[in-house]
């Protein structure tokens, strides 16, 4: 099988040609098609970092980070938004738009000028609703939603996207006990049954340990790459827990 | 479907207030009369004098002063996410103002064809400099609502510099450029009318193949790059976009405040939708309307003289945003 993302030597931070003050540095892996990668560290350890870096939106200190063979810098935002979509926390009210019209942004990469939808557009469009159990939210107004039937709409637009490679910001972070259950499922056969490789952040090890087929975990400013069966056994997320008692969080 | 007998009714309304800016004014023109000029039939000389020279090219530099600006207006709240932006807001109006300072009071003359041309010269280059500056400024920074400010602050600086050079000049120089600024539909000529017209549909045409970059913004900036939009040369092609139409109608019709900010929300109130394919045509449509309305009541019907234009925008607009400002989730949020 052939590598998706291609991570060589890789630094990130956000001072520009400053080495030393790197979140973290001589990154190098390959994620495969399937994979659903769990980003983990504690705060400021550089994980929304990493996704804006594999997003594009952030420069590179140094390596290069390759989707199917190409440099990221090298896409064109079109180009880009056919191969990767992305879910970030950071959200603005977009005001008067309904469920529908927002999911249907997800068609933008591939689009005319003035979008004109093909069948499969629209098809594409009705599964994603059904999917993200958001069909009987079609015509809702998105300001005037909770924080989870957002979040679901957000991911909806991810999935219309139809891109090999997702990229969620901690994409559990606002849901009740049963749309997180959704979420989980949701990602779950994206990878399993798509053959989706998604990658996302979180601070929810339970999601981890439920979803996850592989685990990049910050520790020291280095990114540490674990088998989810290693990481289950080695009970390596205690590394966050480093001089505190582990028993005061269970 | 209910936003298409809103567009409807809205066609419809807009011909009959045409008819009624014809027939309207200190001398008023029996709509018999009207109707027969429209259908080229013969009418009284005197009657076909008033409607051919004056309030027919009124009526037109209204619409399409009016169809701009809130256009304008529209495009630039949706850029800034923020429902108070517009072309006034932005400094854009108040760099058109200082150009046409410059020329009038450094001895141009308003009449003429040379004293037209410097004028429409020194407005669309005053707005032109703004604009340029605000789009360095966003190239520089991400955060919009800083561009926003340093754009209001951009128009402050302008109004300065008006006034000092509004100090150092004579009565004589200061008349023309004062009755400017009150803003008039009326003394549009031949020539500059179907510049005008030419300049919108460009703009129009433009804003089409905007339409996708301008939805994706509504959700912001990094959305609108997450399905594949190019964010930053989006906004410059918006910045300039918006610069040009303002300053050009600015030139012709003075410093006209309110419809460009007002008229967009007024669309998104009726129509319930942010999304342009509602709101552009919407806006034009609407921006027509209430540009030639607020023209009409400031004739005064039957009387010899006119109130200040922008007087009555203002009493329009201003009440406009207040209302829309409370009921709108914007203050919920600064509030809350």
């Amino acid at each position: 099988m052939t590598a998706l993302l291609n991570i060589q030597d890789l630094a990130i931070g956000y001072n520009k040609n400053d080495l030393k003050h790197a979140l973290t540095k001589g990154f190098t892996t390959s994620v495969f098609p399937g994979e659903r990668i769990a980003i983990m560290g504690l705060n400021g350890c550089g994980k929304s970092t990493l996704l804006r870096s594999i997003t594009g939106i952030l420069p590179l200190l140094n390596g290069s980070i390759q989707i199917n063979d190409k440099e990221i810098g090298q896409l064109t935002r079109r180009e880009r938004a056919q191969i990767m979509a992305t879910v970030f926390t950071s959200y603005n009210d977009p005001g008067q738009l309904t469920v529908n019209e927002m999911v249907t942004f997800g068609r933008y990469p591939y689009t005319n000028r003035f979008n004109k939808l093909s069948e499969r557009d629209l098809l594409l469009i009705e599964n994603t609703l059904e999917v993200a159990k958001i069909g009987h939210l079609r015509n809702r107004i998105v300001g005037e939603l909770s924080d989870g039937e957002r979040q679901k709409v957000m991911m909806a637009v991810a999935i219309a996207q139809d891109t090999p490679l997702l990229i969620l910001d901690e994409p559990a972070s606002h849901l009740d006990i049963r749309n997180k259950a959704l979420m989980m499922n949701l990602i779950k056969n994206l990878g399993e049954e798509q053959q989706k490789t998604i990658l996302f952040s979180t601070h929810d090890v339970g999601l981890t340990l439920k979803i996850a087929s592989r685990v990049w975990l910050f520790h020291n400013k280095r990114i540490n790459d674990y088998k989810i069966d290693e990481f289950k056994q080695g009970e390596h997320w205690k590394l966050m827990l480093e001089g505190l008692d582990a028993d005061v969080v269970f | 479907m209910k936003s298409k007998i809103i567009f409807g009714s809205l066609i419809i309304a807009l011909a009959v207030l045409f008819l009624t800016g014809l027939a309207l004014g200190s001398v008023s023109i029996p709509l018999p009369s009207v109707v027969d000029y429209i259908f080229g039939n013969e009418i009284a000389h005197s009657h076909y004098a008033i409607l051919n020279q004056i309030r027919l090219p009124r009526n037109l530099t209204a619409i399409l002063s009016g169809a701009g600006l809130s256009l304008s207006g529209l495009l630039l709240q949706t850029l800034f996410r923020n429902p108070l932006a517009g072309p006034s807001v932005l400094g854009i109006s108040s760099g058109s103002s200082l150009g046409v300072a410059v020329v009038l009071l450094a001895g141009g003359s308003m009449t003429g064809i040379a004293g037209t041309g410097s004028v429409v010269f020194g407005a669309i280059i005053g707005a032109l400099i703004v604009v340029l500056l605000i789009s360095a400024i966003s190239l520089k920074f991400e955060d919009v609502t800083l561009v926003l400010i340093a754009g209001m602050m951009l128009g402050f600086l302008s109004s300065a510099l008006v006034s000092i050079l509004a100090f150092f000049s004579n009565s004589e120089q200061l008349k023309p450029f004062v009755h400017w600024g009150f803003g008039s539909f009326a003394r549009l000529n031949e020539y500059q009318i179907p510049t005008l017209f030419f300049i919108l549909v460009i703009a129009v045409i433009v804003t089409l193949f905007l339409y996708k970059p301008l939805n994706a913004f509504l959700p912001g900036e990094q959305f609108a790059g997450s399905v594949g939009i190019n964010v930053q040369k989006s906004r410059i092609i918006i910045i300039l976009l918006t610069g040009l139409l303002t300053g050009i109608i600015t030139a012709f019709v003075g410093p006209v405040g309110f419809i460009g900010l007002a008229v967009p929300q007024v669309v998104k109130m009726v129509f319930k939708t942010n999304h342009h394919r509602v709101t552009i045509p919407g806006s034009l449509l609407f921006g027509a309307f209430i540009a030639l309305a607020c023209d009409i009541i400031s004739r005064i019907p039957g009387q010899d003289y006119s109130l200040p234009l922008n007087a009555v925008t203002a009493l329009f607009g201003a009440p406009v945003v207040l209302f829309v400002l409370f009921k709108s989730r914007f203050v919920k949020k600064v509030l809350s």
